[in-house]
């Protein structure tokens, strides 16, 4: 080998483009000599998807990882099926130790409980479109309440919303976001994107998948000081990793002001 | 001149230059190849797996050619390079899959998602069931949970926990391949 320590750092600079010129070439010829050196540098790939996919990494990471790493469509469909084999294994996890169906909204509770300890607040409760106030308070209320015996059910049935409320991905907890689960009743989600520095008017906002597939984009539904809420239809959201990206303009010129990361899981 | 059938002799030419033992000849070519695909795939010339066999197509002819060349895999490197670069030059035809990344309207949009839902889970259907199982049981956690689950699935399979990712590295290397065919089929259709 020519290269004279390769670690982690090296293999892991590497994948995020930051070796020189020269560097690289040194670096692939030894990978193409070396079984050793090119299965840690695998190793390193799926560590570094991973990261990106749990949201663990740091922001410099985070950006060359969107820029370099997702700029080959191998990459995108890498982080794509990962990413799918994530949400597949939850799902198996759960319907295996799935009990009788009372002890699921047991479960959302624990589930809303250990999402209140983290920075991202994240909640699924019965939203009403035109209700005017969100608590920041997860409730563990998904569904309209059962029809009493004899009740006939309403035609003019309001709408069930999933409610999200996330914090710009710079500012979010070590914990990691916690996921917005979904369940098959929900009609509507609701976004509320936690702004922390009003550098610029927000006026639109765009959802896409972590691989690069556009999803969504559209103006916000409502606006506050600290606050900006997307509404969209709950089937646009299947189980995945999205990132969410606000975009203000500020003397007429547009920029991304904050981005979040948003996992909706399956129930 | 002797006849070559097939590329048989080209081909056992470069075996012969990557190892004079036959099997460690061919574990090598095994390594070369996989180590240029991801070569390929870091480079962003696609699809990955052509190249790579373009490269070695051109690394077998240049060997029966040359005398003799002592490093073939600076050679094979020198390839790959030009390689790379000539379908990094290549227009990017905008294909359909492409596409479905760009929707322009829900019903698209609807219609591009679902189908890569639908490979993935048909492709992950024809894996055996043992390989799916060992995949999900693989990713069925997140941070530091998923470190002492792997190890566990490692010590109950009995192998280390570097083959154990090796083993599922590969499988979702088929995955991956399964879906991305699935995909272009779909398209054509």
């Amino acid at each position: 080998m020519t290269t004279p320590t390769v670690g982690t750092s090296w293999n892991r600079r590497y994948l995020l483009g930051q070796l020189g010129d020269e560097e690289t070439e040194r670096f692939e010829q030894d990978y193409l000599r070396s079984p050793e050196m090119l299965a840690d540098l695998t190793a390193e790939e799926d560590l570094l998807v991973e990261q990106y996919l749990e949201g663990e990494l740091v922001e410099d990471e985070r950006e060359r990882f969107e820029r370099v790493y997702l700029s080959s469509p191998a990459g995108q469909r890498r982080v794509d099926v990962v990413s799918r084999l994530r949400v597949a294994a939850a799902q198996r996890q759960r319907a295996s130790v799935a009990g009788p169906r009372p002890s699921r909204a047991a479960g959302r509770s624990v589930t809303f409980a250990i999402a209140a300890s983290v920075a991202a607040t994240v909640g699924a409760f019965t939203w009403w479109a035109n209700r005017p106030h969100i608590s920041d308070e997860p409730v563990s209320v998904v569904t309209t309440p059962p029809l009493e015996a004899g009740q006939i059910p309403s035609p003019l049935a309001v709408p069930v919303y999933a409610a999200v409320t996330l914090s710009p991905i710079a500012t979010r907890s070590e914990a990691g976001p916690a996921p917005l689960t979904m369940s098959a009743n929900v009609d509507m989600v609701r976004i509320e994107l936690r702004v922390t520095a009003r550098l610029a008017e927000p006026v639109r906002a765009s959802i896409a998948t972590v691989t690069g597939g556009a999803v969504w984009e559209g103006s916000p539904a409502a606006a506050q000081p600290d606050a900006v809420y997307l509404e969209l239809p709950a089937d646009m959201l299947p189980p995945d990793d999205y990132l969410v990206t606000l975009i203000g303009r500020d003397a007429g010129v547009e920029h991304e002001l904050h981005r979040y990361f948003l996992r909706v899981r399956g129930q | 001149v002797p006849v070559d059938h097939g590329g048989a002799l080209t081909f056992a030419r470069l075996l012969a230059a990557l190892h004079p033992d036959p099997e460690q000849a061919a574990l090598a070519y095994e390594h070369l190849r996989r180590a240029l695909i991801r070569f390929f795939e870091w480079r962003a010339a696609q699809p990955a797996d052509e190249c790579a066999d373009v490269t070695l197509e051109r690394l077998e002819q240049k060997l029966s050619e040359a005398d003799r060349i002592g490093d073939v895999q600076a050679y094979a490197y020198g390839i790959a390079r030009l390689v790379s670069l000539e379908r990094l030059r290549r227009p990017v035809p905008f294909t359909l899959d492409t596409a479905r990344h760009i929707p322009t309207d829900l019903r698209e949009r609807e219609a591009g998602s679902s189908e890569l839902e639908g490979c993935f889970h048909r492709c992950l259907e024809q894996l055996a069931e043992e390989a799916r199982t060992l995949l999900m049981q693989y990713y069925e956690h997140d941070g530091r949970a998923r470190i002492e689950a792997r190890r566990r699935l490692a010590a109950m399979l009995g192998i280390s926990d570097n083959a154990l990712r090796i083993r599922v590295q590969r499988l979702r290397d088929r995955l991956e391949a399964c879906v991305s065919d699935c995909v272009r089929g779909g398209t054509r259709r």
